[in-house]
């Protein structure tokens, strides 16, 4: 009859191997500078030289980078594909995982809409559409 | 709702990971990154044969090797992957920006520090959780947190409910949470066809939870704390079973002791109450890694012995600590006011703490079952008692 071991005998007498390492990691990228009021003002007006802060000054950034991303994409012949909603992201991960022969290199580029507190930076307007809040 | 744009791509060094942009101004970033991928590379690169588990790793030829390498997953080498997949993939901010310095940083949302060990047998895995479920149930009471994470638990913290151990039976796995502020800590069996592992693993959503910032140049900090905590659940649950005082040890605790430099120290005697509650404060920061103070213990005894703080002088607790050095149950930390339990006072700890609470008290319980069983029968012989 096997007696049943103790929690120490366990540890000690029947663990084959052991490894401690970090396993997921979920990292936030910013711009250290863009974090404050202050210094959302002074990227405007002291480095790109408008004479107000306004989030208005940034929509043109962003459509580069949006162009950039869908450029990039036909350049290096990139599924993009866009996340339903509820689709689980990492399951269309594991499908294009299995089909990615390179060592390294891009998948596939996701578009996804998600919860985010950004500034606004569309124009909304009033009246007979000619005044505008910026 | 605003678009991001998720790239999904393999690094050569970690495998698969996945960097998200927001499209709006300031272009925030996310990073997710998986330290078992990078290890599985690193193993296929130098050609060392290994058994890949889910998440993780079954088997290994060179297991000295394997904790090498995952040791060498670091923030130096984070964030060298990081600027290299900021230089190929689009970039929100134009050179011009760049140049000026508007550069990305890497913090610290949330990390998870694993500690694997894999079973020779299956069966192993479920004797261990049923061992710990039966003894370790309280882990996440405010004050064995404590103890596991090393931090001060402040009274809010301790009642507001973030502070509570889980225990899951999913279908016949079972797996145990400890939880403190936001940091997770589960023990839970990873399963495959060729084996059982048992994954011990803290998740950190808070760097502030311990009073460490969330750049990446504390990663190594975190880590510490991290693989720490792993650490000091498996040693609670282990100390717990692997108590070996013998007769010799205990018998020499009921009497005073001298020492070569003719120091006396009175007796720790077994049914003495003021030696219980000591037992119980050591107990309580058995395994903290700092150790403890004077200072520290003595709001905590004279909480447990019924009296005021400020009645429990200095004076009285450094009795108690002299009386506990003298038997060899603590030693004091060189250099600093603290001292740590040795491995023989752990022992007396546990031992004295689980007879009186597990022996002592239920038997004093069927005694009190005794005096009413003997009552209700003296009853029912003679219901004139009754009147």
């Amino acid at each position: 009859m096997n007696l049943p071991h103790s929690v120490a005998q366990l540890q000690a007498e029947n663990v084959t191997l052991e490894l401690e390492g970090i396993d997921r990691m979920y990292l936030n990228c910013y711009v250290p500078q863009l974090t404050t009021a202050n210094g959302v003002a002074a990227y405007f007006r002291n480095h790109k030289g408008h004479r107000f802060a306004s989030t208005k000054q940034a929509v043109e950034t962003s459509e580069a980078f949006r162009r950039n991303v869908f450029d990039f994409a036909k350049l290096g012949n990139l599924p993009v594909h866009r996340f339903a909603k509820g689709e689980r992201k990492d399951d269309v991960m594991h499908g294009f995982l299995k089909d990615f022969r390179e060592g390294q290199g891009v998948m596939f580029i996701g578009i996804a809409q998600e919860k985010a507190t950004v500034p606004r930076t569309i124009r909304k307007r009033f009246g007979d559409g000619q005044g505008s809040i910026p | 709702m605003v678009n991001f744009y998720y790239f999904y791509c393999v690094d050569g060094d970690l495998g698969p990971f996945f960097l998200k942009f927001c499209s709006y101004f300031p272009y925030a970033a996310k990073l997710c990154i998986n330290g078992n991928e990078y290890l599985k590379r690193q193993l296929d690169k130098r050609a060392i044969g290994f058994e890949a588990l889910d998440n993780g790793l079954l088997s290994c030829e060179e297991p000295a090797t394997a904790q090498a390498v995952a040791n060498g997953f670091n923030e130096h080498r984070i964030e060298r992957f990081f600027r290299k997949w900021l230089k190929l993939l689009p970039h929100p901010f134009p050179a011009a920006d760049r140049k000026a310095g508007y550069l990305y940083k890497l913090s610290v949302l949330q990390a998870e520090f694993a500690l694997t060990q894999v079973w020779d047998r299956p069966v192993h895995g479920r004797e261990f959780f049923e061992q710990v479920i039966r003894d370790n149930i309280d882990l996440g009471r405010p004050e064995k947190v404590q103890l596991i994470f090393a931090r001060k638990m402040r009274k809010t913290t301790a009642t507001d409910g973030r502070c509570r151990t889980r225990v899951i039976t999913e279908g016949v796995i079972p797996s145990l949470h400890v939880y403190y502020k936001n940091t997770h800590l589960k023990q839970y069996h990873k399963t495959c066809k060729s084996g059982a592992a048992l994954r011990t693993e803290t998740t950190i959503n808070n760097s502030y939870d311990f009073a460490v910032g969330r750049l990446i140049r504390n990663l190594p900090k975190l880590r510490d704390i991290g693989f720490a905590a792993n650490r000091r659940v498996l040693e609670v649950e282990t100390v717990s079973h692997d108590n070996r005082v013998g007769a010799l040890a205990f018998d020499t605790l009921q009497k005073p002791v001298t020492n070569d430099e003719g120091q006396r120290a009175s007796a720790l005697r077994f049914g003495d109450g003021r030696v219980q509650a000591l037992f119980a404060v050591l107990m309580l920061l058995s395994l903290n890694i700092e150790g403890f103070r004077n200072r520290q213990l003595r709001p905590l005894l004279a909480q447990m012995l019924g009296s005021q703080e400020n009645q429990f002088t200095q004076g009285r607790m450094t009795y108690d600590l002299r009386r506990l050095r003298l038997h060899g149950l603590i030693e004091r930390i060189e250099t600093t006011h603290r001292y740590q339990l040795t491995r023989k006072g752990l022992g007396v700890v546990f031992i004295y703490q689980r007879t009186y609470a597990r022996l002592l008290r239920s038997l004093g319980d069927e005694r009190e079952n005794d005096r009413h069983e003997r009552n209700h029968c003296e009853i029912a012989i003679n219901p004139s008692s009754l009147a």
